[in-house]
This record gives structure tokens, sequence and C-alpha cells, in this order.
């Protein structure tokens, strides 16, 4: 359903997974491109859009970062990677920032993909690959002779 | 050990519930691409799914201040620039490829690559076909390719320099910006580009260079150093704006400031088509000051004034007779 506000401002009604909905400007949503393309197509003429892949939280998140990244304007560049920087330490913790990620990708909003990967990539930096796999939970399923041979194919990386 | 770490496991597992590996290989990349190269080659041990994923990366970094990885071995890392080319999937176009002006230095640092038994040829080969022709498939608009002496005229003289044709290799290039960099001793300066839009030429030369640039669909040419080159042999139909500037007046001998005044008509010969030309005043003043050695009607004066736009820059500092040059100022407007 589209609403028009006092200062003619279009709004669009975005509904989470878990059936939460937001009003926003469109102005706002069209900063992901996934949204765009499903307003030029029509899909916000008739209720609100569905996002199947975002819960309500991470969206009203995701909301959160193109309020802020539609009101500036260049000059204020320097404040905005401030306020960039405070909004990854807020989400800053493992579940937010790759669910976070997910919804950049799903949604496609350059911007903030770009932020959190950058973040992402930050906390993999300088750790060893055992500290990478304890932070991120991910399960070594090498044997040790498999472990040994990786190891030995990219030695020239490793010394 | 082992029950050590699997308890330590267990942990980490209770504090996130979500793993990295529930990202798909896609978003993944994006991750990885923010990592220098030499990180994104160490996940690869972490598991079965990690193990190829760098080599799908499109971006190269070499560029990081990085934690003493070579610092031990400088030779180490010209080794790690060629295997990281090599072994990523060659199919994968590179996006972009940054290493920094230090590193550039290292990585074409004579030594390093005479270490890996590469011949003066072969190396002419490598950092064209290898490393320039990756980072020329770039897609990004600009790069900058900032090499000081990278290749210089004492040891780098290929034998068979008429077959070097600089960036032969890299069919898309569009926008090439070369600085300070001195190339091998041929005295032939040849590059075809079929692609290329826009070209500096920033103190590339080191003697008298003749300049072959085949380069049809080239709209800008930015030249300083402080001999004009002589581009009779170029073909440039498209060119829009050129912007040109020798610096200093050779004042060696007679033949020196005949050559230079040569070079400079050729070179106006090749640009009479542009839109806007920008002389630097000094090549003006060589110009000027051989004019004499050219008949009339063969005098690129002439032709000068057919350009509908030709901007002369700081004169005023440089110039001595001043009244002469604002009369000759008026004259090419």
């Amino acid at each position: 359903m589209s609403i028009t506000t006092e200062n003619n401002e279009k709004m669009i009604t975005l509904m989470s997974s878990d059936g939460e909905e937001f009003v926003v400007e469109e102005a706002v949503a069209a900063q992901s491109q996934t949204i765009k393309h499903l307003i030029e197509d029509g899909c916000s003429t008739e209720g609100s859009i569905p996002l199947p892949n975002v819960t309500g939280r991470v969206l009203s998140e995701v909301i959160q970062y193109c309020k802020k990244h539609s009101s500036s304007d260049d000059k204020e560049e320097k404040e905005l990677e401030a306020w960039d920087a405070e909004f990854v330490k807020a989400a800053d913790d493992h579940v937010a920032l790759t669910d976070l990620m997910m919804a950049a990708n799903f949604l496609d909003i350059k911007g903030l993909l770009d932020l959190v990967a950058q973040t992402l990539a930050n906390m993999i930096t300088g750790k060893s690959p055992e500290e990478v796999r304890r932070m991120w939970n991910i399960k070594n399923d090498f044997t040790p002779e498999e472990a040994e041979k990786v190891r030995k194919e990219n030695q020239w990386a490793f010394e | 050990m082992e029950r050590h770490h699997k308890t330590k496991e267990r942990v980490a597992r209770k504090c996130a519930v979500r793993s990295l590996d529930d990202l798909s290989d896609d978003i993944l990349r994006q991750i990885l691409c923010f990592l220098e190269t030499k990180q994104a080659i160490e996940t690869s041990v972490l598991s079965k799914r990690w193990r190829n994923l760098w080599t799908t990366l499109p971006d190269l970094n070499f560029d990081g201040s990085d934690s003493g990885l070579f610092r031990r071995s400088q030779h180490k890392f010209p080794k790690f620039v060629l295997n990281s080319l090599v072994k990523r999937d060659d199919k994968l176009r590179v996006r972009k490829f940054s290493i920094s002006y230090d590193r550039m230095c290292q990585f074409m640092a004579d030594e390093c690559l005479r270490k890996m038994g590469l011949s003066d040829e072969k190396m002419c080969q490598f950092t064209a076909d290898e490393c320039l022709w990756k980072m020329g498939l770039s897609d990004e608009k600009w790069y900058r390719l900032m090499a000081d002496e990278v290749v210089d005229g004492r040891d780098y003289a290929p034998r068979h320099y008429e077959f070097l044709d600089l960036f032969g290799g890299c069919p898309n290039l569009k926008h090439l910006c070369l600085i300070e960099c001195y190339f091998a001793k041929p005295e032939l300066f040849k590059m075809s580009a079929p692609q290329l839009q826009s070209l500096t030429l920033d103190d590339v030369f080191n003697s008298e260079y003749k300049v072959e640039i085949y380069a049809p669909k080239l709209e800008v040419f930015r030249y300083y150093y402080r001999l004009p080159a002589d581009l009779s042999e170029s073909f440039l139909p498209f060119l829009q704006e050129a912007n040109i500037s020798a610096k200093t007046v050779p004042a060696k001998s007679k033949e020196h400031r005949k050559d230079a005044s040569r070079n400079l008509f050729n070179m106006l010969k090749v640009l009479k088509n542009v839109n806007c030309i920008r002389l630097n005043c000094l090549s003006l003043e060589i110009e000027d000051f051989e004019v004499a050695i050219f008949p009339s009607d063969d005098n690129p004066l002439w032709e000068i004034k057919r350009y509908r736009r030709v901007e002369t820059k700081e004169y005023r500092r440089t110039c001595k007779d001043l009244s002469s040059f604002q009369k000759e100022e008026q004259k090419y407007l």
C-alpha cells in the first residue's frame, strides 16, 4: 500500500519474515536495489512488500542504516563514517553481523554490504586459522593428512 | 590436546550460534576481498569448503602494511605475487589489483627477479603479460602504476626490443598513467592499446625516444617530459584533448635544439585535429627558438593556428622576455 505524507513523501510498507511491518519513505527503502526493482515492478502498490529472508530485528537495523544514509549529503562524509563505525560496533556480536551481511546481500545495499564485509574481514585479520575456526564456529573437516597436504600446497603463502 | 580443543569449541558454540559457514560462497568472497591476499590464502586451511575459495576472488591485494610478512626475506614477495596470480582461477577476471609503490619497486626490483631465475626478456614478458596484463583486465576506471626506476636502462635492455610492445597483452586497457617509469634502453617506446581512452606519460623516458602509440580510441593524452617526443609514427585518430609540457629547453647544443624542435613539430602534426591543446610555454620557447630552421609552410606555428583552442600556461614565471611571449600567445590564440 502506498501512502503519501504531508510533505508529499511517498511511503511504502516493508514486511519482515516474522510478520513485522515497517513504514518507510520510498527514497529510504530504494537504497536497496532489490526493493527499488520491486517498486519499479509495481509490487508496492498492493499492500506491503514481503521480505521473506529478513527478520524484523535485522530489518530495523537495515532501515536505521538506510535512513541515515539517505538524509546525509557529501559534506557530512566524516560524520557519516563515524556513524557507520558506531553502527557496526553496536551490532558487534557475531549473530547480528552475519545476519546483517545476509540481509545486505539479499537487499542489495552496496554501502552496507561493504561496511559489514570490511568489519568481518577486520575480525579475521591477524588471527591464526585455529582462532578463526573457534571464533566463527567453522568445523575443521580435514583429516590430519589432508590438512598437511593443503598446508604444503600453499606453503609459499605461509612462509 | 585434542580434548582441550574440543572443550574450547563447545564454549565457542554457546557464544556464537551462527557461523561464517552459514554464509554463501558469494558472500564469503565479498568478505575475503577485504583481506590482504596473503591472509585470504591462509583461510584455505580452515576446512574443505574454504580450501579453494581464495582462488575465486576478484580482488588481489598486495598493498598491506602487513605484519612483517615478508620482512625477513624480500625475495619471497615477488614469488608470492607470481604464485598468487598463477594459482588463482584464471577463468575469472581480476577486478582490482592493489600494490603499493614500495612493493611494486620491490616486486620488480632487479635482484628479486634475478633470484627467481628469470632472464631480462622473461622478466619483461612477465611484468607485462602476467602482472600488467591482469591489471589491464581490471574494470576499475584508473589504475596507477607508479614505479620509480622500475626498469632502468643499465641492466634491462631486452635483447630483442623490436618485439617489445609493453602493453600488448592488455587488450582491454582503458586508462593508463605512467609516472617516472624508465623502460629499457631501446630508443623506441612502442605500445598498442586498442581500447585505450586516456594516456598519461609523465617523465617516462630517458633519452630522445621515438614514440609509437597505436591507440585508435585515445581521447586524452598528457605528456610531461623535458623533451618533446617524436610522435610521427603514432596512430591517434580520435584524440580530443592534449596536454603537452616539455619542461626545459635543451641547451646542450644546436643539434639538440634542432632535434627538440623537430620532435615538437612532429608531435604537433599528429595532434593537429584535437579540440584542445595545452602547451607549456617552454615547449613554445623551443619552437620559437628554432623556428627559423623550418621552411615557412612546413612550420608548426602555421599548423597551430588551426587548433580551435590553445592554452599556454605558466609563461609569466618562466619566460625572460615577457613582452615577446604575450605577443606569441596572442598569435596562437
